[in-house]
C-alpha cells in the first residue's frame, strides 16, 4: 500500500511538471495511472528464480550468437567439474549451474544471470593451472550470486518499461521476443562494450578469489594469470576484457594483499593432462 | 659431359636438402588479404619470429579465426583444447592457402620450395602450388593455385613485429578419452539416465525458451540438454576428482 501511495505521488509529480505545457492532467486515465503503479512496484521486486534463468537464457543466446560453443566435451567437463567444485562454495550452491567453453581467441569470461558461466579457449591458453581456472570461474560465478548483470539489466529501466510490454507472456516464459530484445541489448552492451561498475568487478574479483580458497585452491594463481593479462593488454585478443574490466595491474595490486600466505592446491599437471601441453 | 650432369645433380640435392629460406629476413606483422577472381575470400595476419610463424586467417569479418602455427619443423592448427597437425585438420580452404606464409616450416617433407638469390619464388605442397613476387621488404603476393582456383593472397601492411615466443608456442592436443579413462565416471561412456537424484531443480525457468530477438537460443538449448545428459555422470565423477585434487570435499578424505 505504502509502495502504490509513493508510486502514484512519484506519478504525479513527474505529470504535474509536465503540466506547464498544457493542462493534461484533466486527460489521464486512471485505469493507467493503477497499471503505471504495479509497473513500477513489480519492478522493485526481486526475480524469482525462474525469472531469473529466463533472463539468463536471454543473455546466453546474445553470447552464443556472438561466440560458438566448443565442441571439445572432455575440455567442456573439466571446466565443469572445476566450475562445480567452485560454485559448491558460493552463496547460491544449489543453483542450477552451467559451465561452457566457448570457441574464440578472445581472452575473456562471461556471466549469464541464473547460472551460466562461459569462459573462452583464447582465456584457457593464457592459463597455466587449475588453481588459476577455479579463480577466473570463482570471478563469474561471484558476478552471478551478486546479480550485477541483473542490477544492470534492472537500472536500464528496461525491466519497468518491458514488463508493461510482456503482459501478453510467451511460450510459458514472463519475456516475449520484445523484453528479451531489450535485455540481450543492456546485457550486451555491459558484457561486450562498457563492461559493469569498477565497483562490481572488484567485488567479484574478492568473492572469487575467497570461493576459489574455500574450495582449496591457491587463489593466489589468479594473480600469475592477471600478470600474463597484463602483458598483453594492447593486443586483440584482449580488447574486449581490456575495455570491459579494470587494468589487470589494478586488480593484481588490490588482490595481493588478500591472497598473501595463501596455500592450496594448484594443480598444474592436472590441467595440463586435460588442457593440454606446452612442446617447446 | 657426365661432369656437368653430375654437378647439377649435386647442386639440386644440396638445393632440396636445404630448408626453404623464410619469407621475411626480420621478425615483422603483416596483414593480406584473400581474393579469389578478385572478390574478397579472406585476411591473413601473419607473425613470423626467427624460428617460427603464426598466421590467422578470417574468411570474413565475422567468421572465427583459424589459427596456423609453423614451429618444431610442423604446420599445426589450434582447436579447443589444443593444437592438431595440418593433416588431421577438417576446415577450409584455408588448410591451401595459408601454408604458402608459414614457410620457412613446411607441410611435409616431399613438400618442394624453389629459391633464387634467397627468395622463395615458388612453393609446392599437398594439392597446392604457390608463386611468389617480392619487394624490398619481402614477398608482396602470392598466387596460390588450388582445387582448379587461383587465390592472390596481397600484402596490405608490414611492421617490426615484437610478439614473444608464446604467440609461436604449440600445445599439441591430447585425447579427452585418456584424460576421462582415469576417473570412475567414465563421462564419455554411454549414459542411460538423463537427470540425477541429486539434480539441482532451482532456477529451472522455461527450459526451451525461444524468442525471435535475434539470439542463438538453439545453442542455448544444446548446453541446457548437455548439461542434463550429463549430470549424473559428473555427479559420480566428481567425488573422484575432488579427491584426485585434494579440492572440494575431496580435501577431507
Amino acid at each position: 500500500m505504502k509502495r502504490l501511495a509513493i508510486a502514484l505521488t512519484v506519478l504525479f509529480a513527474a505529470t504535474s511538471a509536465q503540466a506547464q505545457w498544457g493542462d493534461i492532467i484533466r486527460k489521464i486515465d486512471p485505469n493507467k495511472v493503477k497499471k503505471g503503479a504495479k509497473v513500477v512496484s513489480e519492478a522493485t521486486r526481486d526475480f524469482t528464480e525462474d525469472e531469473e534463468a529466463d533472463i539468463g537464457r536471454v543473455v546466453s543466446a546474445r553470447i552464443l550468437k556472438t561466440y560458438a560453443l566448443s565442441k571439445e566435451d572432455g575440455l567442456q567437463q573439466y571446466v565443469t567439474l572445476v566450475g562445480r567444485t567452485v560454485a559448491a562454495y558460493s552463496a547460491r550452491p544449489t543453483l542450477e549451474w552451467h559451465f561452457a567453453v566457448i570457441d574464440t581467441d578472445i581472452v575473456n569470461a562471461f556471466s549469464a544471470p541464473g547460472g551460466f558461466i562461459f569462459v573462452t579457449t583464447g582465456a584457457l591458453e593464457q592459463m597455466d593451472s587449475e588453481a588459476e581456472l577455479a579463480a577466473v570461474l570463482g570471478h563469474e560465478i561471484a558476478h552471478a550470486t551478486q546479480k550485477h548483470i541483473l542490477k544492470e539489466i534492472r537500472r536500464s529501466n528496461t525491466i519497468s518499461a518491458g514488463l508493461d510490454l510482456a503482459s501478453d507472456t510467451q511460450k510459458g516464459s514472463f519475456l516475449n521476443d520484445e523484453l528479451g530484445a531489450k535485455i540481450s541489448n543492456v546485457a550486451y552492451e555491459k558484457l561486450f562494450t562498457s563492461g559493469l561498475s569498477r565497483r562490481d568487478e572488484q567485488e567479484a574479483d574478492k568473492i572469487g578469489v575467497e570461493m576459489a580458497v574455500a574450495a582449496g585452491y591457491k587463489a593466489s594463481e589468479f594473480v600469475n594469470f592477471l600478470t600474463k593479462l597484463q602483458k598483453m593488454e594492447s593486443s586483440q585478443a584482449m580488447s574486449v576484457l581490456t575495455a570491459t574490466h579494470p587494468k589487470p595491474g589494478d586488480r593484481v595490486n588490490y588482490l595481493k594483499p588478500l591472497l598473501k600466505n595463501n596455500t592450496g592446491a594448484i594443480l598444474a599437471e592436472r590441467w595440463t593432462e586435460w588442457v593440454g601441453t606446452t612442446d617447446n | 659431359m657426365h661432369k656437368h650432369l653430375l654437378l647439377a645433380a649435386t647442386v639440386l640435392f644440396a638445393a632440396q636438402a636445404f630448408a626453404a629460406p623464410p619469407l621475411f629476413p626480420t621478425p615483422s606483422e603483416t596483414k593480406w588479404t584473400v581474393t579469389k577472381g578478385g572478390a574478397a575470400a579472406g585476411s591473413i595476419t601473419l607473425l613470423t619470429s626467427s624460428a617460427a610463424t603464426r598466421a590467422e586467417y578470417r574468411a570474413s569479418a565475422k567468421a572465427p579465426v583459424v589459427i596456423f602455427l609453423g614451429n618444431s619443423g610442423k604446420v599445426w592448427v589450434r582447436e579447443a583444447g589444443g593444437d592438431i597437425e595440418l593433416a588431421e585438420y577438417k576446415g577450409g580452404v584455408e588448410a591451401s592457402l595459408v601454408p604458402a606464409l608459414l614457410l620457412p616450416v613446411t607441410t611435409a617433407t616431399k613438400d618442394k620450395a624453389d629459391a633464387k638469390d634467397g627468395k622463395v619464388t615458388a612453393y609446392a605442397y599437398g594439392n597446392a602450388k604457390a608463386t611468389y613476387k617480392h619487394d624490398a621488404k619481402g614477398p608482396s603476393s602470392v598466387d596460390v593455385v588450388t582445387g582448379g582456383a587461383t587465390y592472390t593472397l596481397t600484402r596490405t601492411t608490414h611492421s617490426t613485429s615484437t610478439a614473444d615466443a608464446s604467440n609461436f608456442t604449440v600445445r599439441p592436443k591430447k585425447g579427452s578419452a585418456s584424460r576421462l579413462a582415469k576417473l570412475s565416471g567414465n563421462l564419455l561412456g554411454p549414459s542411460d539416465s538423463n537427470v540425477s537424484a541429486t539434480a539441482g531443480t532451482r532456477g529451472a525457468g522455461t527450459k526451451g525458451l525461444k524468442l525471435a530477438d535475434g539470439g542463438n537460443y538453439k545453442a542455448v538449448e544444446e548446453l541446457e540438454n548437455r548439461d542434463a545428459k550429463w549430470r549424473a555422470k559428473l555427479d559420480s565423477a566428481l567425488e573422484d576428482f575432488q579427491k584426485e585434487g585434494k579440492v572440494g570435499k575431496g580435501r577431507d578424505e
